[in-house]
């Protein structure tokens, strides 16, 4: 199977099905909704889903992607809600202005929303993405991520509009170790992209063995530290290896490209540069700086504007407009310093906390948790009750590591971070984190298995 | 038991529960571990009131003695009225 992207009669460019390839796909049908307007589907990974997705949004009408382990009463709220705007649209503009493609965010920094992706800037990612990583008949994409996450967008949609193969794990099987060592042994992947969480598991899939027919390597949606970086350049050892930043918003929009020798070595992994298209600001309380190679060093939030941005978010049967500020740029709510030519991130804006008077950054915690390499993956959160606000972490044993005591990683993050921003609480996680609906780390579950230990 | 032991004993039951009281070195920095805040210095004050019948409220405490397991069984020992069992 294969989406290509052509300009059909009608003005909105079009996702064309025929070529491409889908591999190891769950045969399952599920309780979609569907009609002539509007299809909403769990995203369970199959030939089917990209067939009538592709469908749905080339007859102009509005396809959505729940989880696959979504419950009933989501998936009703989803269906209402998109069957009610895609019909006052159909009746209000036809099917002149395309179809849409909604994917709900993963929820990990806010309540989960449901993103609407115009054709039009989807084809021109998926164009991208074919271009940057040289996508052809010959790619064999290995997907980790479940169809409904925005990743998928590159690893799955990109590869098949250029007639490339794609391996579809199931997104259930992610630590069945000697389930993913069969997919690379036997399909011998060229291209794959991680998460954190997927990239341990690959990594505790292998067992030291190398998978030398992978050539390109994307990591988005989090930090690795780097011992789990460089046993992912000893896994992949001919593979060039991209940093990549974005939101379901505005899609992808930097990218930083390294060697495995640099990306196994580089303690901090910049955020990128822009791509193609894309226009980046750093704003400084108010003060805007567009970010190119001769920019002067500055810090602030990232405002975003790229070719294939969100329309904005369907919400109670209509649209909502993306928050975005005069000049059309989002806010990604992430703190970022641009210095040495080199754009470095720092933390999100709306995960600061105060502590007993003191900012706190949880995902800087998290951070400095991760670069002991004492952990593999690491949530924080504050507790308000009693005498005072404590900080709670919990966190995974690093698959390619030891485990590690309380103690250990206690000094260890007492080296970078300063005694108000440490956590007070460690909760070791003897297995991997529960992952919400897109592969994140599903905090709300994981402070439940907390409370109740 | 050393008063030692029933420091790190209670700092690892009440405040550190991911780490236990062998684990505890003397001279560990509780302040800059996380396992001490500013907040739970004050409880752990008390605990040394109600269990050594220390009178925290009349004599000089400095914050700095606080800081380790080796330093609070320090400040038991220098102001303690209970009496004490060999």
């Amino acid at each position: 199977m294969t989406l290509t992207a052509t300009t059909a009669k009608a003005a909105a460019p079009r996702l064309e099905l025929s070529a491409g390839t889908i591999v190891e796909g769950e045969d399952k049908r599920t309780d979609d909704v569907a009609s002539l307007e509007y299809g909403i589907y769990r995203a369970t990974k199959n030939r089917r889903l990209i067939d009538e997705c592709a469908e749905v949004l080339n007859r102009g009408g509005v396809a959505a992607l729940v989880p696959t382990t979504a419950t009933e009463t989501y998936l009703k709220s989803v269906a209402e809600q998109v069957e009610q705007f895609a019909r006052s649209r159909h009746q209000a503009e036809g099917t002149a202005s395309g179809g849409i493609l909604a994917l709900p965010t993963s929820g990990s920094t806010g309540t989960p929303k449901l993103v609407a992706i115009p054709v039009a800037g989807l084809v021109q990612f998926l164009q991208w993405g074919q271009d940057y990583f040289n996508f052809d008949a010959t790619t064999l994409s290995l997907s980790l991520s479940p169809w409904n996450f925005d990743v998928s967008l590159l690893d799955t949609w990109a590869v098949l509009s250029s007639g490339g193969t794609v391996v579809a794990a199931e997104a259930a099987r992610l630590h069945d170790a000697a389930y993913l060592a069969r997919l690379l042994d036997e399909h011998r992947p060229t291209f794959v992209q991680v998460v954190p969480s997927t990239l341990d598991a690959l990594i505790n899939a292998a067992g030291g063995a190398t998978y030398p027919s992978i050539r390109n390597v994307v990591l988005t949606g989090g930090v690795v530290a780097q011992p789990a970086r460089a046993a992912a350049a000893k896994l992949f050892p001919e593979a060039t290896f991209h940093n990549v930043y974005g939101a379901t918003e505005v899609n992808d929009c930097l990218i930083e490209t390294l060697s495995a020798q640099q990306f196994a070595g580089t303690e901090t992994l910049p955020l990128g540069m822009p791509i193609a298209g894309c226009e980046i600001y750093l704003d400084a309380d108010g003060e805007r700086q567009p970010l190119h190679e001769a920019a002067e060093a500055t810090h602030g939030e990232l405002l975003v504007r790229t070719p294939w941005m969100a329309d904005g978010y369907i919400h109670e049967g209509s649209m909502t407009p993306l928050p975005v500020t005069a000049d059309a740029l989002y806010p990604m709510k992430d703190q970022a310093l641009w210095a040495n030519g080199q754009l470095m991130y720092q933390g999100r804006r709306d995960r600061v906390v105060k502590v007993r008077g003191q900012r706190v950054n949880l995902e800087e915690l998290e951070n400095a948790a991760r670069r002991t390499g004492l952990v593999g993956m690491a949530c924080a959160w504050l507790t308000d009750t009693a005498p005072a606000e404590e900080l709670h972490m919990a966190y995974t044993t690093p698959d390619h590591g030891t485990a590690t005591t309380g103690l250990q990683l206690r000094m260890a993050m007492s080296a970078t971070l300063p005694a108000f921003a440490m956590p007070n609480h460690l909760h070791a996680f003897a297995g991997p984190f529960p992952l919400n609906g897109n592969g994140k780390p599903d905090l709300p579950t994981i402070k439940s298995r907390v409370e109740s230990e | 038991m050393p008063t030692i032991n029933d420091v790190k004993q209670y700092i690892a039951e009440t405040f550190a529960t991911d780490i236990t009281a062998d684990q505890l070195p003397s001279d560990v920095d509780l302040l800059s571990t996380g396992i001490l805040t500013s907040v739970t210095t004050v409880q752990l004050l008390g605990w040394c009131a109600r269990t050594y019948k220390i009178p925290i409220n009349t004599i000089p405490i400095n914050p700095d003695e606080l800081k380790t397991p080796e330093g609070i069984a320090g400040f038991i020992e220098t102001n303690r009225t209970d009496s004490v069992t060999a």
